[in-house]
């Protein structure tokens, strides 16, 4: 009875959490083993690999010799007097610019209204949501099928319907075969980053909108002002993701264009792993340590950009 | 008055749903139906019925040469390999940066997520595994998923860890558990849900991941169903029926279990962005 009665008094509760935090100092202990499994596969195949890069960077290291020898930055003057390397660099940019407003805009949307009440929401959602379930080797063949100027389906259809300038070469064009590749992406993803606003919007209490609704808002109004402020958090995260995703993409346009016609849709890392098919190992590797440290880069002020965003709104 | 406007702007809005999500239905249908037309129909890409009903024949072909069984059983090697390592480590090493405040489990909290945000370093990687001899072997491209994806399921292990009341280990510590045998009977049980989401997480990323056994297996008889797609388009370029039907069996496993799981599957492959 008394101590239930001790417990119940605030000052009590005050006291016995300071002694729990003070045990907590003084008897777990959290041994450092409990870290060393996943710090060893992370450092061993993940960490050095990228950290031996700056070293091997700076090599003439290649298939053809078996000596390797320092060059200093020749590498990269290499790398910087390629034609291709600016192809690469622009499409990769293109390409990680068009995907992510392409899965910010349509799915956001697409998550308005399928939260607004819609019968079949449910089936929408998992009809949306569904090409992310499929892996890219066969949405890229998909896609030619679709895509191909002659005789894909997206041409005849456009044909048939007396659409025939909007018949495009989609990957046959090489001013439209890195878009094409962005296309299947937004086709493709879309579905996530729709469900990460679908999680978003659920969470932003109906108190507001109905507040909104008695001071006479439109739903424009309602969109702007409570929709969009309190979905920054999502927005955020799908951009970064979505950057950083399509900035070190590689199968999206592999198994669609082979970074072809030419070399007209090439992206870094398809560029990495073709220099490294021809055994141009130091070459490759500086590419692709441009473009580690580029998406670092990038996606630090994005990032802190972003955050500020979140607490203004 | 009001409601009925906005009920039947409902409907509309449906029925315009509907019809864009046929950018999604329609070339799923392209695909089973090309998957049992002939050769030189399956290269026209019509949304038409088959004038040949050729499943039974077609379907022959793929199982004869499609190589399914050694794609079904490395992607089933490799995924629950990965798994299992994955989820057994980021598992451990988020219990103790969720738990210890100190700047080393800060800095091992940063270090870990660089590795969700910079690409994998070809070449270097290549050699690394070349030289503890695991080129063109499962067991190296179990590792390297680990490495990658080590991070990830840290990420969302961490959040839910961090809801765990720390009077769980107090309670068991005092009790007379050590920490090992803390966390096998008291935590980790208690992650139960966040493990089954990170497992989705592994799966979804290594069953589907198609660049990994590219870059690292150059033997294809341990490539994993995406790759064998792909060197089934190899042998027939231009037979659309087969390459169509190929994905529609590599897919169909994946989407029977997006039709009884879709709730979860959904969760597993947002979990990273939804927790954070």
């Amino acid at each position: 009875m008394r101590a239930r009665i001790v417990r119940e008094s605030p000052i009590a509760k005050d006291f016995s959490g300071q002694r729990t935090r003070l045990n907590r100092r003084s008897s777990i202990h959290y041994p450092v083993l409990f870290v060393v499994p996943a710090v060893i596969i992370y450092v061993v195949f993940f960490i050095f690999p990228t950290l031996s890069g700056f070293y091997y960077s700076l090599t003439d290291w290649s298939a053809a010799s078996s000596v390797i020898n320092f060059v200093g930055f020749d590498q990269f003057i290499e790398v910087s007097k390629n034609p291709d390397f600016g192809l690469a660099m622009k499409n990769t940019f293109l390409y990680a610019l068009v995907t992510t407003i392409g899965k910010i805009v349509f799915p956001l949307m697409l998550a308005v209204l399928l939260t607004k009440g819609i019968r079949t929401r449910n089936a929408l959602r998992a009809v949306y949501f569904s090409p992310a379930i499929l892996n890219i080797v066969a949405v890229g063949l998909i896609f030619q099928g679709l895509m191909n100027p002659h005789t894909g389906f997206v041409n005849q259809t456009l044909r048939y319907l007396n659409l025939d300038f909007l018949a495009l070469g989609w990957i046959g064009d090489p001013n439209l075969s890195i878009y094409s590749a962005g296309l299947m992406e937004i086709w493709r993803a879309s579905g996530i980053t729709m469900a990460i606003f679908i999680a978003g919007i659920q969470n932003i209490s109906s108190e507001y909108y109905e507040a909104a609704d008695i001071d006479g808002a439109s739903r424009w109004m309602k969109f702007t002002r409570i929709t969009l402020p309190l979905l920054m958090p999502a927005i955020t995260i799908n951009v970064m993701l979505s950057v950083i995703y399509g900035a070190r993409m590689f199968e999206g346009v592999y198994f669609l264009t082979q970074g072809g016609p030419g070399n007209s849709s090439e992206v870094m890392m398809t560029m990495v792993y073709k220099y490294m098919g021809q055994g141009l190992y130091a070459y490759s590797t500086a590419l692709n340590l441009i473009l580690v440290v580029l998406i670092l880069v990038v996606s630090m002020p994005l990032l802190s950009y972003l955050k500020k965003k979140e607490v203004e709104g | 008055m009001t409601a009925k406007r906005k009920r039947w702007r409902l409907v509309v809005g449906e029925i315009g749903l509907w019809i864009l999500s046929l950018f999604i239905i329609v070339p799923y249908l392209l695909v089973v139906l090309t998957s049992v037309k002939s050769s030189k129909e399956a290269g026209l890409f019509r949304l038409s019925w088959p004038s040949e009903f050729l499943a039974i024949e077609n379907f022959r072909i793929l199982f004869e040469r499609g190589y399914f069984l050694q794609g079904f059983t490395n992607s089933l090697v490799v995924t629950f390999g990965s798994a299992v390592i994955i989820l057994l480590c980021s598992a451990l090493l988020s219990f103790y940066i969720a738990r210890v405040n100190t700047w080393a489990s800060r800095l091992l909290y940063r270090l870990f997520m660089f590795g969700m945000v910079a690409p994998i370093s070809l070449v270097t990687t290549f050699n690394l595994l070349k030289s503890f001899h695991l080129l063109n072997t499962r067991l190296g491209i179990i590792m390297v998923f680990a490495g990658i994806l080590i991070p990830f399921a840290m990420f969302i292990y961490v959040g839910f860890i961090r809801t765990i009341p720390r009077e769980m280990d107090e309670a068991a510590t005092i009790d007379g558990c050590g920490p090992y045998r803390m966390f096998a009977l008291i935590i980790f049980p208690l992650m139960k849900p966040i493990t089954f989401t990170a497992a989705i997480l592994v799966f979804m990323n290594v069953w589907n991941d198609s660049q990994i056994p590219l870059f690292f297996l150059n033997d294809n008889q341990y490539w994993t169903l995406p790759l064998n797609i792909y060197r089934f388009f190899g042998y027939f370029r231009t037979d659309w029926n087969y390459i169509f039907g190929n994905i529609l069996l590599t897919t169909l496993p994946v989407f029977l279990l997006y039709l009884v799981g879709q709730r979860y599957m959904i969760e597993g492959m947002t979990s990273g962005a939804v927790k954070g």
